[in-house]
């Protein structure tokens, strides 16, 4: 078997049994990094030297068998708006194309602690703001299943790095569904976690109301041990939730069947424009589950359509306040050819920018301006809380929904970039979880034209052990999550 | 027609603690220390770092709400302010916008009118920025300051002159240090005004255009720029113009306002509530913890020294002006066999006319109350006299020592022997036969001059009541 | 969005707008940004259809009340590390172009 068709869990039998070293798998990922991803374009920066020393380090703890965790000696990948201490963290912008933090996101530093490799930073689109990573300011990652096609955003270059085998899992980050949809789209398992159970501190925000760290691998069981590694309380992060993490991996292994949950079926998410081979790959999906013990109800959640344009508002508003530290002064790209401070944040943020950030800073910066904050911001929250009511009232009789992640399967490269508004409604699935903070689970559920198609699983506030159980019991019983693209099979 | 100011003030003060608002940098005096040393991701506004509330900070300004009597909201929010200026690292300011700490306090004031209460709008918890200097082309950046934690004490537009505010912006000071919230150190900016100024006729009820003058970092600084401000306005209503509304900037150097922005840069903030920190929650008990360990305010304690001590109005509030002050004063009473009043009247006089000629602080003192004491009691039962006193005093404030031995090194120690002094009287009244001559025929000044060729001929150690007396006694023998 | 009507999104508005947002749009940029504004404006007011009266805004997302911490120092970066990343620096000082307060 080689090394990058292995699961987590395999391993780090294989690390433990010290059959394989981590210098060795950290070695065969470079090498596969260094072959394949020139057409993939997943990686933003491979920080060679820190994973070959990071490997070393990782052989010395299994070697003395001190301080070893399921992680150790693990070789992944990071969405690169996840601050690294001195690793380029780009959030692939121009406006920090040269910028090395001082320090490293908590997320990060957990992971350091568990003694794994980071092998570098992932595409995505600038700042988080797209669906497609068409939006880099560098260039766009293309769909390890068919290259023609996006492979969703905006952690697009972690969920391409996962499914093409260049990293055993990745770090993502879900703002609106840049977890869940890239993973759809290319047909790994993504967790959106819920609002506060990954610490922030050190992930450069888009929206710090909605913006969520979550594990991308390739089966719900890799997903939960990352989980457990980067979960919990964190004192830096004054929005991370105080609750105790639970042994989310045990939890899988105990669970036989799905008996005694109720999962409900959003009607408002099966409606017109949901593609139809999406809609049946779905509906043979929840069969599935319901054979597996699971009682399914239908459930509407009425303000569903209203989810896009509260989730715009408010996304337009916090990142134009959390885009404005990007003027060239202590960090990142500063233009100097100017006369005075205002021409230097002129220009460094005109060409520093690409266009949809600039946008969306302008609509921002329109809907909390003096007389437009009521009609625009004041109305996307009230609507919100329409919207975080209507999941109350839904998990007050369901433990989890079923939808799908995104209405079609990836589109292609081109197709949606020069209409901003047909981009936003790709959307439509997603977004309403972050309005609420709650956690949700995207599975592969079928292949539709060599493309794959996604399962969204969403639940209550920290419900992440339940959505993992499902999600779980659905991979054990289904093979979708171990389809590979065709350049899985190229090695190096 | 006449036409009168109508001012109201924001006053920016750091608070005292020890780590910065939002992360643990050190605060540090910003202008002795070294550029750039007190920082972090916070505070420097690196991408993806978060803020996390100091405590202490929060019970500071609970305090000062509470000494203000304002309603301390158990649960307020903060806001982020948006600008961009190169002294604010993350193009935003952490404030509170439209759910404050706190509300609706007063504080009273002294003017030509009597006793007068200005009203507190709102009282805040801010960030401050980090410092801009300047030279040829470029200005650099030092963000040791960045993130001090700032309380904002905004008044209603109650206050009615310079005067007024002046008064109003000295008592707010010194309930500062009287709360041990703010270090009251004016020259290195802990506390900065900002006055909103306009002007309307006497007896309108209607609010004419304001202006806003920032950075006044003096209480000169304050009055001056009020005063012009008045005036500038007061001019244009005259001569038929109209305010605009403004931002103003005050030079020191010319005493001048002068526009700082333009109005097509109008400041829109775009407020919004800050969604990296939860809602402030205040327990009501912590409230009350806080209130019960509230010191003594300044009103307070001068109508305890009216009536404990028998001090005049006046005095007491000269001695509860500054905290330290007070508490010296107290120390010296209790020191002292003196009568208050006398302590007070030492302390009002020849003690801050010693601090002043050194210029020193009261809140750093050194001479010891007990020797203060020691110098008045001595005057009082007349072992030295009340010149030798100030002597002595004024010796203790430049070289320290001991006061009984400053008196016995320079011989101070008054001669109260009538015989002594009697020789001494007939000496003079012999060697000086024309000027008794004088005295005789009705020259009663003569007297004084006498006095004082007695005092010279006993370096003034000669008990002055007993010379006084014997003096008379001869003069009137001759008289006779 | 009740003000519709009265909104006009027009070259003017965009560039006021990005005269506070500290961005410089050429002339087609502020063009190209007239016309999706209106897109944009015009489909987010479907949130109008929505009755609102009575219902609390969302704001916050988290669920913690009053995260502190003691007032304790912690340790600071180095001068250097955080200059390093600076384009232009000066004995410690972080160097930008002269802001001129006193116009």
């Amino acid at each position: 078997m080689d090394a990058h068709e292995l699961s987590i869990q395999q391993a780090h039998e294989l690390l433990l049994s010290r059959k394989i070293s981590s210098e060795e798998l950290t070695g065969a990922y470079l090498a596969r990094i260094q072959q394949l991803d020139a057409q993939i374009n997943s990686y933003v920066t491979v920080s060679e030297e820190l994973a070959k020393k990071q490997a070393r380090d990782a052989d010395q703890r299994l070697k003395r068998g001190e301080g070893i965790t399921p992680l150790t000696g693990i070789p992944y990948s990071a969405k690169d708006s996840l601050s690294t201490r001195s690793v380029r963290t780009t959030c692939s912008s121009k406006i920090l194309e040269n910028y090395k933090p001082f320090y490293d996101c908590t997320a990060i530093q957990k992971l350091n602690s568990a003694g794994t490799v980071l092998l570098g930073k992932t595409n995505m689109d600038e700042f988080g703001m797209g669906s497609s990573t068409e939006n880099s300011g560098f260039f766009t990652t293309r769909n390890p299943w068919d290259f023609d096609h996006v492979p969703g955003g905006s952690s697009g270059g972690s969920a391409a790095a996962v499914a093409a085998g260049l990293g055993l899992f990745s770090l993502g980050e879900d703002t609106g569904g840049s977890v869940r949809m890239p993973a759809s789209f290319c047909g790994v398992t993504g967790l959106k976690t819920t609002y506060g159970r990954v610490s922030r501190y050190g992930l450069i925000p888009l929206v710090s109301s909605f913006d969520t760290i979550g594990p991308m691998a390739r089966s719900v069981y890799d997903v939960a041990l990352v989980l457990e590694a980067i979960a919990g309380h964190d004192p830096k992060d004054s929005t991370s939730r105080v609750e105790p993490i639970q042994q989310y991996s045990r939890a899988l292994k105990k669970t036989e069947n799905l008996r005694g949950l109720r999962i409900g079926i959003p009607r408002e998410y099966f409606v017109e424009g949901l593609d139809p081979e999406v809609d049946s790959s779905l509906r043979t999906a929840i069969q599935q589950i319901e054979s597996l013990g699971a009682e399914i109800v239908e459930v509407s959640l009425p303000h569903t359509q209203y989810a896009i344009p509260v989730y715009y508002l408010i996304l337009f508003a916090e990142a134009s306040s959390n885009l404005a530290k990007y003027d060239g002064v202590r960090y990142g790209l500063s233009e100097r050819d100017v006369n005075s401070v205002l021409d230097l944040y002129l220009k460094t943020r005109e060409s520093g920018f690409g266009a949809e950030t600039k946008r969306r800073i302008m609509l921002g910066t329109f809907a909390l301006s003096a007389g437009y904050y009521d009609a625009y911001y004041l109305k996307a929250q009230k609507v919100r809380t329409l919207i975080r009511q209507d999941f109350q009232k839904a998990f007050e009789t369901c433990d989890a929904l079923i939808t799908p992640v995104a209405p079609t399967t990836a589109f292609k490269i081109g197709e949606k970039i020069t209409n901003p508004l047909d981009m936003y409604l790709s959307d439509v699935h997603v977004v309403a979880v972050n309005l609420a903070g709650i956690p949700a689970l995207s599975v592969p559920c079928g292949i539709s034209k060599g493309l794959p198609i996604g399962m969204q699983v969403m639940g209550p506030h920290l419900s992440e052990e339940t959505l993992l159980r499902i999600g779980h019991m659905y991979q054990r019983q289904t093979h979708w999550h171990t389809k590979h693209p065709p350049v899985w099979g190229d090695s190096p | 027609m006449k036409y009168e100011p109508v001012l109201g003030l924001e006053v920016h003060a750091e608070l005292l603690t020890r780590s910065k608002m939002f992360c643990g940098c050190e605060v540090v005096d910003s202008i002795a220390a070294k550029p750039n040393r007190y920082i972090c991701p916070v505070c420097t506004g690196q991408p993806g770092a978060l803020p996390v509330l100091n405590q202490k900070a929060v019970e500071l300004a609970v305090r000062v709400g509470l000494a203000l009597g304002c309603e301390i909201h158990t649960e307020s929010i903060f806001a982020r302010k948006n600008y961009f200026y190169p002294d604010l690292p993350k193009g935003y300011q952490i404030s509170q916008y439209d759910q404050p700490l706190a509300t609706n306090g007063t504080i009273q004031i002294e003017t030509e009118a009597g006793i007068k209460d200005v009203r507190i709008r709102r009282v805040h918890l801010e960030e401050d920025t980090g410092k801009l200097s300047h030279a040829d082309s470029h200005s650099f950046i030092d963000y040791n300051r960045s993130g001090v934690p700032l309380l904002e004490i905004v008044t209603e537009p109650d206050l009615r002159s310079p005067e007024e505010v002046k008064s109003y912006a000295t008592r707010l000071h010194a309930i500062l240090r009287y709360l041990d919230v703010n270090s009251g150190d004016m020259e290195k900016g802990v506390i900065r005004f900002e006055a909103n100024v306009s002007v309307r006729e006497e007896g309108s009820q209607h609010f004419n255009t304001r202006t806003e003058i920032k950075n006044l970092n003096s209480f000169r600084a304050l009055t001056q720029g009020t005063e012009y401000e008045i005036k500038r306005q007061t001019e244009i209503y005259r001569t038929g113009g109209t305010v605009e509304q403004e931002t103003l900037g005050f030079n020191e150097a010319t005493g001048k306002t002068y526009s700082q922005r333009g109005k097509e840069s109008a400041h829109d903030y775009r407020y919004f509530p800050e969604p990296d920190l939860p809602p402030l929650v205040v327990e009501k008990s912590w409230i009350d913890s806080i209130r019960a360990s509230l010191p003594e305010l300044p009103e307070a304690k001068t109508r305890r020294f009216v009536e404990q001590y028998e001090l005049k109005a006046q005095e007491a509030r000269l001695l509860t002006s500054e905290k330290a002050l007070a508490d010296y004063f107290e120390s010296v009473v209790e020191n002292s066999k003196s009568s208050p009043r006398a302590v007070s009247s030492w302390i009002a006089g020849e003690f801050m006319r010693n601090i002043n000629d050194l210029n020193l602080d009261v809140t750093n003192i050194p001479v010891p109350a007990e020797d203060l004491a020691k110098v008045i009691d001595m005057v009082t039962d007349k072992t030295i006299s009340g010149n030798s006193g100030k002597f002595v005093l004024a010796e203790l404030f430049r070289n320290g020592g001991k006061p009984e031995e400053i008196v016995k090194e320079k011989n101070l120690a008054q001669v109260s022997d009538e015989g002594f002094i009697q020789e001494i009287i007939t000496k003079i009244l012999n060697e000086n036969p024309r000027e008794v001559e004088q005295y005789l025929a009705g020259k009663e000044t003569i007297l004084q001059w006498l006095m004082g060729q007695v005092a010279r001929a006993t370096k003034g150690k000669a008990d002055p009541t007993i010379a006084h007396e014997l003096l008379i006694q001869h003069l009137s023998k001759l008289k006779q | 969005m009740s003000s519709k009507a009265e909104l006009q999104v027009d070259e003017k508005l965009v560039r006021e707008i990005a005269s506070l947002a500290r961005l410089d749009l050429n002339q087609e940029e502020a063009e190209m940004f007239v016309s999706q504004f209106k897109d944009i404006l015009d489909y987010v007011s479907i949130l109008n259809e929505v009755d609102t009266e009575n219902v609390p805004p969302a704001y916050l997302s988290s669920v913690n009340k009053s995260a502190m911490r003691e007032d304790t120092i912690q340790d600071s970066v180095s001068t250097e590390e955080f200059l390093s990343n600076a384009p232009q620096s000066k004995d410690d000082y972080v160097v930008i172009p002269r802001v001129h307060m006193e116009q």
